[in-house]
């Protein structure tokens, strides 16, 4: 049996609530809940910074021709808009809700490392300041797109340091806190909580927390290295030196596309515990939906080279990056029918996070087919660096990730703060969403298939309606997400006391066994799971 | 209520974990880093 065995009796936690008050209390917390509330602010504070950079992309973009920045602050606002959303915002969300969710969900008190969790946190704000701040140092912030491609990366001034020591901290960040959540979820479940019987939630983030601890010393090895060329006389991707800046596409890649399942998986899970919820029956296939998960893991090492096929490779490689990502649509294509499997025939309801759940299941397939379409090498060429790239990614990102943390937030608010959210508003936010993401990226299909390349900010006149649709809807989908706020601020403020267990098709550990909001320490007497 | 866990088996169990898990990252990193350079 896993779980700890109780034994002995600890001194004085009898005072649940125990802790420093006003600002120390969340400097100095070990509380997983804490830190997992910080978490989600500060990604939601980052999606914000991150957004308005979307906004000054779209006011570019709105006509052609160069009317609101000049072509290097565009280009530094591509590069930190994908930074500060991808580093700052997405992944600590998810965390945010690991760190919440994973030791209720398997019984445990806290995480199994709670000072580690808080250095964790606060390595990010340093982070996030160093992003930030780039932008104000001379030569501006770092302006060679967020793979920080060499040369051009090698070749950037201070900006470019500053963000380089941001990917370091928020690497160490990552790395720690994977560390801690993989330890938590081994060692730290229930009696019973065998590992067949974790919440899907938790399953998705253990895969996930694996592939963070490969993949993101290969990011803080790469950008090092950059770092190096920089300023230490190395020669790693300098071609006069000997070098070879391809290299650096190949290491980056085999970070960046495990990095794009890091995103993805979590929110996968976020789904798994939502859609069952409002169906009101088990997830349909479980264990096929953890080797599933686990497959795509696997597979996201193999595939890189599909980011690179325009580079020059042998054809043997071409083919094989092709087959290999293709393959990866069996797994996922596995999960998209359990999910509908799971809806078909329940007793279904559409509160906001099933809207967005379902949200998510319709976008993200569509993200995933476009995925499919650039995963064909000899289309890819065709479309590599255009339009129709950036849409496949939003879909995948925005209505993926972005909708599934929005399920999540919707359905565990009432658990966290105890309190319900207003659920008329909460649909006008899923509808809005929906409807203006859609007017955003979908035209950027079209965009990118007539030839528009990415991260230019001027464009031939024949590509100026769809971009200024596509702006509009920017715009749209910006405003709404401060409707959001409102809802959550609203819900914390003054919402309606919420029960244990608001959702009646809700069934894991958190809404069965702790009161709405839990106890500031839960499950110090482990339950135990049958 | 009192803290049943983490217990001292327990705790031991993370500290080992963990250390396996670093040591894992580490070898990520340093073997990259080892494999370019010396090509």
């Amino acid at each position: 049996m896993e779980a700890a065995h109780a034994h002995g009796h600890a001194h004085g936690h009898d005072d649940h609530a125990h802790h420093p008050y006003g600002i120390m209390r969340w400097v100095t917390t070990t509380n997983h809940k804490d830190i997992g509330t910080m978490y989600l602010w500060f990604s939601f504070a980052m999606f914000l910074v991150g957004g308005v950079m979307a906004m000054v992309i779209r006011a570019e973009l709105f006509q052609p021709g160069l009317q609101v920045v000049n072509p290097d602050f565009f280009n530094q606002m591509t590069t930190l808009h994908g930074l500060i959303m991808v580093f700052g915002a997405i992944m600590p969300a998810f965390v945010g809700f690991a760190n919440w969710q994973i030791p209720m969900m398997i019984g445990a008190p806290d995480m199994a490392f709670p000072r580690l969790n808080n250095l964790s946190f606060w390595l990010l704000p340093p982070a996030a300041l160093l992003l930030v701040v780039s932008l104000f140092v001379p030569g501006g912030g770092a302006s060679a797109g967020w793979t920080l491609y060499a040369p051009l990366s090698v070749q950037l001034g201070m900006g470019m340091d500053l963000t380089i020591f941001a990917i370091h901290i928020l690497g160490m960040s990552s790395i720690l806190g994977s560390i801690n959540i993989i330890t938590t979820i081994l060692n730290m479940r229930a009696p019973g909580m065998t590992m067949m019987k974790l919440p899907l939630f938790v399953w998705t983030w253990l895969i996930t927390a694996y592939l963070l601890v490969a993949v993101m010393p290969v990011l803080a090895g790469a950008v090092t290295m950059i770092l190096t060329d920089r300023h230490f006389g190395t020669h790693f991707f300098n071609a006069a030196g000997g070098g070879d800046p391809v290299l650096y596409q190949h290491i980056f890649w085999f970070f960046g596309h495990p990095e794009v399942y890091i995103i993805a998986i979590p929110a996968f899970g976020v789904v798994s515990q939502v859609i069952p919820a409002f169906s009101r029956k088990p997830l349909f296939g479980y264990t096929s939906m953890v080797y599933a998960t686990a497959s795509i893991a696997v597979l996201s090492f193999i595939v890189w080279a599909h980011h690179m096929y325009t580079v020059g490779m042998p054809v043997v490689g071409q083919l094989f990056f092709m087959y290999a990502t293709t393959l990866i649509a069996v797994p996922t294509g596995v999960k998209v029918f359990n999910w509908v499997a799971t809806m078909y025939k329940g007793s279904l309801t559409f509160e906001t996070p099933m809207l967005f759940a379902c949200g998510f299941l319709f976008l993200f397939t569509m993200g995933g087919f476009t995925g499919l379409v650039l995963s064909i090498t000899p289309v890819d060429v065709q479309l590599h660096d255009t339009y129709y790239v950036v849409a496949h990614f939003h879909y995948v990102m925005v209505a993926g990730a972005l909708f599934s943390a929005l399920a999540g937030i919707y359905f565990w608010l009432p658990k966290w703060t105890g309190r319900m959210y207003n659920e008329t508003l909460g649909k006008v936010h899923f509808w809005l969403s929906f409807v203006f993401f859609n007017v955003t990226f979908f035209p950027q299909h079209f965009l990118g298939m007539a030839g528009m390349p990415r991260r230019i900010p001027d464009y031939a006149l024949q590509f100026a309606d769809f971009n200024m649709l596509s702006s509009f809807g920017a715009f749209g989908f910006g405003l709404s997400q401060l409707l959001f706020l409102y809802v959550v601020v609203k819900t914390i403020t003054s919402g309606e006391k919420a029960p244990q267990r608001p959702w009646e098709g809700a069934d894991t550990l958190e809404w069965t066994q702790l009161p709405s909001p839990p106890p500031y320490h839960s499950f110090e007497t482990p339950p135990v799971v049958k | 209520m009192s803290a049943h866990y983490p217990a001292e088996d327990t705790a031991r169990r993370n500290r080992r974990t963990a250390l396996i898990l670093a040591l894992v990252a580490a070898a990520f990193m340093i073997g990259f880093v080892l494999k370019i350079w010396l090509k």
